[in-house]
């Protein structure tokens, strides 16, 4: 299915070598060997369109799988998916058009984490607090802890800051954040 | 009741009274002796095919471990496992054991039950003034394999006559034949693992419906047994909350709320190697669809908040259903503990203390 001409492609990624190639190959040949022919083309178009390396392509069609065993559908309705198909004719890098698709899977895959992790990059943002206070996301919420790192050169600086927060405190906007990563 | 398709001893273990039980319970069933089971990797690796075949051998190593849930950054409730058989007739489409067993795949039964004995009572003995828990429900169903081995009629008076150490048979069967036979003296809770009718359907393979396991606990109950609930694992599905909520009120109802000695909740946990096992085993499975992430010991889990909903639920209708029984969570973080619980765990020896006192 892949190719293995080094020819650069229309799809504008760089060309994979014969072992990537042939290792791509194994793994649909593995995974996808049952799938539709139409399917097997969508997957197909995605490999040639966003050269995933092997791990990357294991992943997705990880993703697929549970998707469509979850939704009652198949892989190649999964593919369909409005959002995928505008994250494949986005503009950009083949890495940077991988990185927006498989965000695009990865919303479908885990649309309650997305949700709750879009809910909680929203919330930090409407804090307002400013290029001095960084605020850490633990990986798939794991744990439950925000981390908050605070820039400063002077005390004074320091001190805006403790201001700042201290006000996001008494509006009540910090306990709503905090409130995001307890119970979903 | 589970009937295997033959069964394979090794030489030497013929005469042992476990193998004389076995022969004498099911004796329509093919026998073979094999000098060492090793050769019986010739029949086949594969999982499903094993479960059919019982093996029966001696076990060469110690049968007494430390349960390993409580390793790395989880709480722990101090529990010990007995490995009396390796492998498991039911087929939970789950279970850590298709990626545990995966290079030793044999359904066995171990025959030199008086040595697992005598290895438990050394430690036992040794530390008179501690309270044990032991269970046999870690690399095999507790009951599947008893109606064959016959198993409890050594375990249920061994430990009636230990004052410092608390029996735990797990189960999702309902072979509490032998068991009503005996007399546990209140030192054996038997514990249904227990989960909403969709789950069994969609993933519990071989298990029996839950009527029937609650009917199974009566009896044991009527027989003297206490009952330990484990809704483990909990598998988030469309209408969880219905089912969970259903089967709380179901087990209320069927059990007198001073024998239950115990409930634990632990949401599913997989492996990479598990996941992989599972695809390629179930393909299409609707088990793998769960919005699950590594925790802190690597396995994947339902995300945070998510769990930490399903733990309040659940322990909201406990509360109100059986109220006043211990309920602990198994192989989860102090984190989600005090979300749950509004405390942290208690240390590891207290919350065994606790739920061996039961």
């Amino acid at each position: 299915m892949a190719r293995r001409s080094r020819r650069p492609r229309a799809g504008g990624g760089a060309p994979r070598p014969p072992h990537r190639a042939a290792h791509l190959d194994a793994l649909v040949a593995a995974r996808a060997s049952t799938w539709a022919a139409a399917e097997r083309a969508a997957l197909a178009a995605v490999i040639e369109t966003l050269s995933p390396s092997p791990r990357h392509l294991a992943e997705i069609l990880d993703w697929l799988e549970d998707v469509a065993a979850r939704d009652g559908t198949c892989a190649g309705a999964v593919l369909a998916e409005r959002s995928l198909a505008a994250a494949l004719r986005a503009r950009g890098s083949a890495p940077d058009r991988l990185k927006r698709w498989k965000e695009a899977l990865r919303r479908l895959r885990y649309p309650r984490l997305a949700a709750r992790e879009a809910a909680i990059g929203e919330a930090i943002r409407a804090l307002g607090l400013g290029p001095a206070v960084g605020v850490a996301v633990p990986p798939g919420l794991e744990g439950g802890t925000l981390s908050f790192t605070i820039r400063a050169r002077t005390a004074g600086e320091f001190a805006a800051v403790l201001d700042r927060l201290q006000e996001r405190l008494a509006s009540g906007d910090l306990e709503r954040l905090f409130a995001l990563l307890d119970e979903a | 009741m589970f009937v295997p398709e033959l069964i394979a001893i090794e030489r030497g273990a013929e005469r042992a009274p476990m193998v004389e039980r076995c022969r004498a319970r099911v004796p329509a069933v093919p026998v073979m002796v094999v000098d060492d089971r090793r050769e019986l990797a010739g029949l086949g690796t594969d999982f499903t095919a094993a479960k059919r075949r019982l093996v029966l051998a001696p076990r060469r190593g110690p049968f007494l471990e430390h349960c390993p849930a409580g390793r790395g950054a989880l709480a722990c409730c101090n529990y010990l496992v007995l490995n009396l058989a390796s492998n498991c007739p039911l087929d939970c489409h789950y279970c850590f054991l298709q990626e545990y067993l995966a290079g030793n795949v044999s359904l066995t039964a171990y025959v030199n039950v008086e040595q697992a004995l005598a290895e438990l009572a050394q430690v036992l003995d040794r530390h008179a003034e501690r309270r044990f828990r032991v269970g046999t429900g870690e690399l095999a169903d507790s009951l599947a394999l008893d109606p064959v081995t016959g198993l409890c009629r050594d375990l249920v008076p061994f430990f009636a006559a230990r004052p410092n150490a608390l029996l735990e048979l797990k189960t999702k069967t309902t072979a509490v034949d032998d068991l009503v036979q005996l007399d546990p003296k209140d030192r054996v809770v038997v514990s249904w693992s227990l989960a909403p009718p969709a789950v069994i359907a969609a993933a519990e393979e071989g298990t029996v419906p839950i009527p029937a396991r609650l009917a199974a606990a009566r009896r044991a109950v009527a027989s003297g047994y206490k009952i330990g609930v484990h809704f483990d694992p909990m598998i988030e599905h469309a209408g969880w909350e219905e089912g969970y909520r259903d089967l709380v009120a179901a087990i209320a109802a069927a059990l007198p709320l001073e024998r239950v000695a115990w409930v634990s909740m632990g949401t599913l946990r997989l492996t990479a190697g598990l996941v992989a096992r599972i695809r390629a085993r179930f393909p299409g499975t609707p088990l793998l669809g769960g919005e699950r992430v590594p925790g802190p010991d690597g396995k994947l889990r339902d995300f945070q908040p998510l769990r930490v909903r399903m733990y309040r639920r659940i322990r909201a209708w406990l509360a109100d259903a059986l109220p006043g029984v211990p309920l602990y969570l198994c192989m989860e973080t102090p984190e989600v503990w005090q979300r749950v619980f509004g405390a942290p765990p208690p240390a590891e020896q207290a919350l065994g203390a606790l739920l061996a006192a039961r």
